[in-house]
């Protein structure tokens, strides 16, 4: 086999194999989508990093964010206590800062589900670690925040904060002041 | 031809690269596997659940950590240690394909229940994330308001004098 023959077959091999890269790189990337997909999960995006913010913010009691964030007609339920408007949450953040004369985030996890039918939802999991006013105890507890949009503005929040803490906190703040409720 | 199909795979490529940790399945056999598992919740009944958990599953549930099939099937079956009629509605289910190559599947709804010690009715809001890889459970994150467990814990220490 001479030089020509060798240098042709790999022109030929290198020929083949740019033609298909196109094509392998093609059925690769095709490879992400799903055939049933309805929607999307984001962890980066503006609404997510804006309530991690919104988190941190709240446990510096820094609440000049709330108004842009929640919209007036908000619903607030939180361990299946309800509250309406937004001035609810700065209520609510006053109530948990009473109870807990430090708070700090131990973890924040936030994914916001981007639905085709336009339905926007963030998921926040997020693990406290709190140190009591009234009981002078350590604990950590996990929670997870249920953010409904629309037009940009949360509309609902559900709160479940997974904690025998936080009931014996309420507990105890209620028989040394006026009702949470 | 070359330069189209160059154009649609960067594309595509990008798209895949963006801020998307995930897709959001529809009709997916995970949903409807959960959703099976929830209604057999209700009559205490578990082995679908145990047919899907393997010795490294963990649960993360009121506080605790279990590790392990017979601990988590142990732990799921306590509710009715202090609970009776046990109902769970309004399931909202969706499943998402992550970029890590497991699937997670979310579940919201109220879980409805009686309490044997104070004869209380409760309707709680709770939140399960199944995370699953090669057809198995690997982990079970349960969200729930603990007020009903304390009532029926406190009741029943009150009864039997226990600490």
């Amino acid at each position: 086999m001479n030089y020509l023959t060798i240098k042709s077959i790999m022109n030929l091999v290198k020929h083949i194999i740019m033609n298909k890269l196109y094509i392998i790189m093609f059925l690769f990337v095709c490879s992400c989508s799903h055939s049933n997909q309805i929607g999307a999960v984001r962890d980066s995006d503006s609404l997510s990093l804006g309530l991690n913010k919104f988190i941190e913010q709240s446990l510096e009691k820094n609440y000049k964010n709330i108004d842009d964030i929640f919209s007036k007609s908000l619903v607030l339920n939180v361990n299946d206590e309800k509250f309406s408007g937004s001035s609810s949450i700065n209520t609510f953040l006053d109530f948990s800062h009473n109870i807990y004369s430090d708070i700090f985030l131990e973890k924040i996890s936030t994914k916001t589900y981007y639905f085709d039918d336009n339905r926007i939802i963030t998921y926040q999991k997020v693990d406290f670690l709190i140190r009591s006013k009234h009981q002078k105890s350590v604990d950590n507890f996990r929670s997870i925040f249920e953010y409904v949009w629309s037009n940009n503005k949360v509309v609902e929040l559900n709160v479940v904060f997974e904690s025998d803490s936080f009931y014996n906190e309420i507990m105890s703040y209620n028989n040394n002041n006026v009702k949470f409720k | 031809m070359r330069k189209s199909l160059f154009l649609i795979t960067l594309l595509l490529f990008v798209s895949c690269n963006s801020d998307i940790s995930g897709v959001i399945l529809s009709n997916n056999a995970y949903s409807s596997l959960i959703l099976k598992i929830m209604d057999d919740e209700e009559k205490s009944k578990f082995d679908i659940l145990e047919k899907y958990l393997i010795d490294e599953s963990t649960l993360e549930y009121s506080e605790f950590v279990f590790k392990g099939k017979k601990n988590i099937i142990r732990t799921r079956m306590s509710d009715s240690q202090f609970f009776s009629n046990i109902l769970i509605r309004n399931k909202n289910v969706s499943t998402t394909y992550n970029k890590d190559r497991t699937y997670t599947t979310f579940l919201k709804c109220n879980w409805l229940a009686k309490g044997i010690y104070t004869k209380d009715t409760y309707d709680v809001l709770s939140f399960y994330e199944f995370t699953w890889k090669n057809d198995k459970i690997i982990s079970i994150k349960v969200f729930w308001n603990e007020l009903p467990y304390y009532k029926e814990y406190n009741e029943f220490s009150k009864t039997y004098n226990y600490e």
